[in-house]
């Protein structure tokens, strides 16, 4: 099965939640409350393992895959601010460099929001932007809707050549993201 | 030498004469003088409207002098001329942008710049209480820089925001309406 993001979290500096959203197509939206406390307890047991890991990091900011729950792999990624990035995959093989670019696109539609001069940097409040929230839906919309799958069930058998990997689909470069469009052609809307 | 055209003009002085910035910082700059003034004036975007006016035109009549050393350009002979200058020169060297001139009035002393690319409303949403995004026009102070430089040349313009990307609207257009040519007036009792 194809793996698709189940959920993307952003945490604070003070391990407070800035940004949790659950992405699961499965449950109505009557449900939603149900399972943001579900993907809420998953953000937060990465925040332990960030802290875990901390000491013997250097300075990549890349933590990779930190645990496995419920069959969701849960991936993170922290600035050199203190921000972490938590996204949790469905089952199903993905690479490494494809995770790096998602993260970064996340990263950069976050630089996106803290450089609006409306944003209240210190704010321990969760982002309520509007604009950085169809950003990033965006990024994960594109990962999750028009990946060709056999990208993104990479095979990991031995010798078979990788498939060419989707990263157009969630690279932003930095002047793009000004723009705030991630570079995905494919708007989902 | 060969007459050039106002677009000849920016491009050159764009490439040879202009010392550049990086975007960021202008665009933090200005962000942070317009949060700090709605803060100062505590969310009343009609007067912050107002002071950003009041700043542009300050910056505008400062700006008009360097703009005519640089360019060497000679007098423009209708207001169609200013407004090919303001954008195809003024925005170009000073913003590397230039935005559309449309919609001419009947008796050509009205037209409309549509900005495509703004440089300083990047990263800017306006502040979500309602109020921001039907009395705040953020890039006001480009409608005081024209006022003022304009003026510096004898031309008595009004200039405002009519739609703006960030109140939702499908495009950023900025309203110039010439009001009357000034006269060189001369100082009472100086004849």
């Amino acid at each position: 099965m194809p793996s698709a993001i189940r959920l993307l979290a952003l945490m604070g500096r003070e391990n407070n939640p800035l940004y949790v959203r659950s992405f699961d197509p499965t449950l109505s939206t009557e449900d939603d409350q149900k399972t943001d406390l579900r993907y809420h307890f998953l953000a937060h047991i990465a925040l332990d393992v960030f802290a875990a890991r901390l000491p013997t990091k250097s300075a990549d900011s890349d933590f990779g895959l930190l645990f496995v729950q419920d069959g969701i792999a849960i991936y993170g990624w922290m600035t050199n601010t203190g921000v972490k990035i938590i996204l949790g995959f469905s089952s199903g093989e993905v690479i490494g460099s494809e995770i790096r670019s998602i993260f970064r696109a996340i990263h950069f539609a976050y630089i996106s929001l803290v450089c609006n001069a409306f944003y209240d940097v210190d704010e321990r409040q969760p982002i309520t932007s509007r604009k950085f929230d169809i950003s990033v839906r965006r990024i994960v919309e594109a990962w999750n809707g028009t990946t060709p799958p056999a990208a993104r069930s990479v095979s990991v058998l031995p010798g078979s050549p990788k498939p060419a990997t989707p990263v157009e689909n969630v690279v932003m470069s930095y002047s793009d993201s000004r723009t705030a469009t991630p570079v995905a052609q494919t708007t989902v809307s | 030498m060969a007459v050039r055209t106002p677009r000849q003009i920016g491009e050159d002085v764009w490439k040879t004469r202009i010392e550049k910035v990086n975007a960021e910082l202008v665009t933090l700059t200005y962000g942070s003088v317009v949060a700090q003034l709605c803060k100062d004036f505590t969310n009343d975007y009609i007067q912050v409207n107002e002071q950003l006016d009041k700043m542009g035109y300050n910056i505008g009549i400062r700006l008009i002098e360097d703009i005519l050393a640089r360019t060497n350009s000679e007098r423009c002979r209708s207001f169609k001329d200013t407004a090919e200058m303001i954008s195809k020169v003024g925005f170009k060297i000073f913003l590397n942008i230039t935005p559309a001139i449309l919609n001419w009035s009947q008796d050509n002393k009205q037209f409309s710049l549509i900005f495509d690319d703004n440089p300083l409303s990047d990263f800017v949403e306006l502040p979500d209480d309602g109020k921001a995004i039907n009395e705040l026009w953020y890039s006001n102070i480009l409608c005081g820089v024209l006022r003022g430089a304009l003026e510096m040349v004898q031309l008595q313009v009004e200039a405002k925001f009519v739609s703006d990307v960030l109140r939702g609207d499908d495009t950023t257009e900025m309203r110039v309406t010439l009001i009357r040519v000034l006269e060189d007036e001369m100082p009472v009792g100086d004849e």
